[in-house]
């Protein structure tokens, strides 16, 4: 019981933290709100049993935070406080509204029937049969891998991960892409540009 | 209290929606996507929590049966464990757009942006 | 940008070294304990952060070029692509059944892929971010009003 209370204050703080970076007038307070929130995030994987998540949450964090900063501090926020735009935020709230709706009921609130598993028991406590207790079952003899989590990364799911290895792939060559200086032409060197 | 919790991370991934939607600073734009991709990680996590569960990493002389009687869903934190690096590689090319944008108009606004192409 | 006071230098100094071993040790352990590939590569990538924010981007651009950075991510990423193959190949070739399963070949097999892939995927991403964390530096500098 403790742990979920602690779990719902951080929550909580997350949720101010946020609302905070998006409502403040200064940059580098939003900036370094974000990073609260995400140091906040790390907490929490600490306390559901995920350490696999805290080491590359933390660091992620870091370098989010000091990429940010630099951003900002080189350049002046030339930007004037404009009026809020009526018409989007009153969008977004209204969408906002049904989605929260319709996920209460589908979290099973009001003691309706919801189709997602209530929190605290999920699929792998219910059933043998579910995929996570297969998984859990098999990490020891199938991949030989202590930590079920990597076993389940590297293993079971490794066309899953040589997916994602690609795509980082592509999105680090296209940050390349972005941030190099000049544009090469057709039948030039790379020293001449 | 297990709902409460589910609607505070719903409710962060609202506030990266309206990040995203309805602000016109280019940094703003950028924490949104950070909020969102936090609310999407907090949720997935929190799914696969079970009451009382520990890391499901197997101790010194347990078997699995044990380790499944205790553990939580390991399924989740898989998926999240691709996302926070993705993340970063994602919020790495948003930035160097943005600074691009800055060297480009001289302004992280994205009004000023639209009236200076007209 | 430029580097910090000779106290904070002397001790970027000492401890970067140690950030780096232990970034290399969380990618090796993955199997067993918390850790793995992405978070070693993040550790390595908080160890240049380190550097470049201690020493400034001058002496790190002089130590780590773009260009290498590029190419180590392209071979992380290409070991990354052969292991499962290779993994594929030993078990035709080697077979199933005809080494006992103790053995301390097929031992050795089982612990080498995991730990190969872990390695490769911390390579590319490693290398990968830290590339582009130098860029970023580097942009990030060009903008600077001058003063």
């Amino acid at each position: 019981m403790t742990v979920e209370l602690l779990v719902l204050l951080l929550t909580a703080f997350m949720f101010l933290a946020a609302l905070i970076a998006v409502e403040t007038s200064d940059l580098l307070s939003a900036v370094i709100c974000i990073g609260a929130a995400g140091f906040a995030l790390c907490v929490i994987d600490l306390l559901v049993g995920a350490p696999d998540l805290t080491f590359p949450q933390v660091v992620v964090e870091v370098v989010t935070l000091v990429l940010l900063i630099r951003m900002i501090m080189t350049r002046q926020d030339t930007s004037r406080q404009t009026p809020r735009d009526t018409l989007r935020t009153a969008v977004v709230l209204a969408a906002g509204g049904v989605l929260l709706v319709v996920a209460f009921f589908a979290f099973g609130g009001l003691g309706a029937k919801g189709s997602v598993p209530p929190f605290g028991q999920p699929p792998m406590v219910q059933s043998d049969a579910s995929l996570s207790a297969q998984y859990i079952n098999g990490a020891q003899r199938d991949t030989g891998a202590g930590n079920a989590v990597m076993g389940i990364l590297m293993e079971y799911r490794g066309y899953d991960m040589l997916g994602q290895a690609a795509l980082i792939f592509a999105a680090i060559l296209g940050g390349f892409v972005i941030l190099r200086k000049v544009g090469r032409k057709r039948g030039e060197s790379e020293d001449q540009a | 209290m297990g709902i409460a919790i589910y609607m505070m991370a719903f409710g962060l991934l609202l506030v990266g929606l309206y990040a995203l939607v309805a602000k016109k600073n280019v940094v703003r734009i950028i924490i949104g996507i950070a909020i969102l991709d936090y609310g999407i990680n907090l949720l997935l996590v929190l799914m696969g929590y079970r009451h009382g569960g520990s890391a499901p990493i197997l101790g010194k002389g347990e078997t699995t049966a044990q380790l499944a009687a205790r553990s939580v869903d390991p399924l989740p934190q898989v998926m999240v464990l691709t996302n926070i690096v993705v993340e970063l590689a994602m919020v790495v090319v948003v930035v160097a757009l943005a600074i691009r944008i800055y060297d480009r108009y001289g302004t992280f606004d994205m009004n000023d942006i639209r009236r200076l192409r007209g | 940008m430029r580097g910090m006071s000779p106290i904070v230098q002397n001790m970027a100094r000492l401890v970067m070294g140690f950030v780096l071993i232990f970034g290399l040790y969380i990618a090796s352990s993955g199997q067993d304990a918390p850790g793995g590939g992405f978070a070693g590569a993040v550790i390595v990538l908080a160890c240049v952060v380190l550097g470049v924010l201690a020493f400034g981007g001058e002496a790190a651009k002089e130590l780590i070029a773009e260009h290498r950075c590029q190419m180590f991510a392209a071979v992380g990423a290409l070991v990354f692509l052969a292991v499962a193959p290779a993994g594929l190949w030993a078990v035709r070739y080697f077979g199933e059944n005809q080494l006992p399963a103790d053995s301390p070949f097929r031992q050795t097999l089982r612990h080498l892929g995991p730990l190969l892939t872990d390695l490769s995927l911390a390579v590319q991403v490693g290398a990968g971010l830290v590339g582009i964390f130098m860029a970023l530096v580097i942009a990030t500098r060009r903008a600077m009003p001058k003063e």
